[in-house]
């Protein structure tokens, strides 16, 4: 039984892709150039990606295929939001307790469907969005033109690394697609890499290129400067969790992947009684 | 999927329940050398009374360099120590003549550690005493804030010192004394060249005290 994707919710959960990967990109003066290039390429492969997904997914063997495919940034995305929250956060956790937490509540996420955890990445994206066009406006008046640098050799090996990350699940998520969204996609996909690059510039002009060199999180840290007066002055808290919904959505759609051909129902695992009576009186 | 959404709180409960662990948050810190090396002298916000006004209490630990003086001074703490709220760094004279790239490094990674921590070199006197000397929690981030706003001493947060200290190894930072009325009072412009201090702007020798700024 398939529900129908929106095309704005197909763009919103491709939104998440770039978005999430804002709070671990090490900033460079080359990140700005590095994140809209390998955002737009991404872009161009997903949309492709998107456009063979239904004769791909025809086929039982490409299904599991994708299915391991998605293993991968998976576990790469639980692993680093894992790390990042014990490093800013949960100093005195265990990483383990913090891997476990979030593997459930991506596989609670997962077992409502792609279709739904699309329809929930258009709120998420409009939040973060939000977020993150606030904590530039917050910081506007303190950046210096002067640390923004032309793009040079270095800026191939970023963009690669970056790519490294960002491909594999835009791939893998564009080849789970229903038909029609391939260009959804890839504007979700530019839109966030776009936000991403934004606030990677914000970053570099507001801190440097040599303090956020030193930095393991330069946008968490940069964002802990933007505050309103006295109030609201830990405002990487306001920043960070957004990009955390963002990764838990991305690790969610990741998730559908990985249960889809077990499933058959388009990433829902397990119908409710109700519903599988409508779905046999059919 | 049921009985996962019913195990959630309670593995939320075991894993989160860190986060109620009673907090010491230092306001201020100050940076003197001695003999054998440094000492490091916290400003801690103690919220205790009856009228639940903040006060502060100092604690003084003494250690080789500032992650062994940080970890002393967190053994020494009742709660965890928490960095996020200090906003001024104070250095002695003779603590800034030694290089303070190592230090801002340090700082900035240290994520407890806010990026726009004030720091500001003490003249003519230990950065303990001048510390000390206020005893209203804030009163000396506040009071380089608004000297940074009105232009009368340098607007150097932390990372702005980190990065010109890397790109040129020569930054200023705001200086500070107590006057003859013992009060805390901006001392002009501290120099540093090669990452250590050289000299202040008004034309004052180091170890010289103030000389009319």
């Amino acid at each position: 039984m398939r529900e129908h994707m929106f095309a704005r919710w197909g763009a919103a959960l491709f939104a998440l892709l770039p978005l999430s990967e804002i709070l671990y990109i090490p900033v460079t003066s080359q990140t700005v150039y590095a994140v809209a290039i390998s955002s737009l390429l991404c872009a161009l492969f997903a949309a492709g990606a998107a456009r063979i997904a239904p004769s791909w997914q025809r086929y039982r063997v490409l299904q599991w295929l994708l299915a391991l495919a998605a293993v991968w940034p998976l576990v790469q995305s639980l692993s680093r939001m894992g790390i990042f929250l014990r490093q800013t956060v949960f100093h005195t956790r265990p990483l383990w307790s913090l891997l476990l937490l979030l593997a459930i509540c991506t596989l609670l996420a997962a077992s409502t469907g792609l279709n739904r955890c699309a329809m929930w990445a258009l709120p998420v994206a409009w939040l973060a969005g939000a977020i993150l066009v606030l904590s530039g406006v917050l910081t506007a008046t303190e950046l210096d033109l002067s640390y923004w640098q032309a793009p040079d050799a270095s800026l191939l090996g970023q963009t690669l690394e970056l790519m490294r990350t960002l491909l594999p699940a835009s791939i893998v998520i564009g080849l789970s697609l229903p038909k029609g969204l391939a260009g959804a996609a890839s504007r979700g996909i530019a839109a966030g890499g776009a936000l991403a690059a934004l606030i990677s510039l914000r970053t570099v002009l507001l801190l440097g290129v040599h303090t956020a060199a030193l930095l393991p999180y330069p946008n968490f840290s940069a964002a802990g400067l933007a505050s309103i007066g006295d109030f609201a002055r830990h405002g990487e808290v306001f920043f960070a969790v957004p990009l955390i919904l963002c990764e838990l959505g991305r690790c969610a759609a990741l998730a559908c992947v990985l249960l889809l051909p077990v499933t058959r129902t388009y990433g829902v695992p397990r119908l409710r009684r109700g519903e599988m009576h409508k779905a046999k009186t059919r | 999927m049921k009985l996962l959404a019913k195990l959630l709180p309670a593995i939320a409960l075991v894993a989160l329940c860190g986060c109620s662990r009673e907090v010491s948050p230092v306001s201020a810190l100050a940076l003197d050398k001695t003999e054998s090396g440094y000492r490091l002298t916290a400003e801690v916000v103690r919220q205790d009374s009856l009228d639940d006004a903040a006060s502060p209490a100092y604690l003084t630990v003494s250690g080789s360099d500032m992650p062994d003086l940080l970890q002393r001074l967190s053994n020494l703490l009742p709660g965890e120590l928490y960095l996020s709220h200090a906003q001024v760094l104070l250095l002695g004279e003779t603590a800034a003549e030694d290089s303070i790239l190592p230090l801002a490094d340090y700082l900035c990674t240290e994520n407890d550690v806010r990026l726009s921590l004030r720091v500001a070199v003490v003249r003519g006197g230990t950065a303990a005493d001048l510390m000390r000397n206020d005893d209203e929690v804030y009163a000396l981030s506040e009071l380089l804030e608004r000297a940074a706003r009105e232009g009368t001493l340098p607007d150097m947060p932390l990372y702005r010192a980190a990065e010109v200290l890397h790109a040129s190894g020569t930054a200023i930072l705001p200086a500070l004394t107590l006057d003859e009325f013992e009060q805390t009072a901006p001392a002009g412009t501290a120099v540093f060249a090669n990452s250590q201090l050289s000299c202040f702007l008004d034309g004052g020798e180091i170890g010289g005290g103030e000389t009319g700024a």
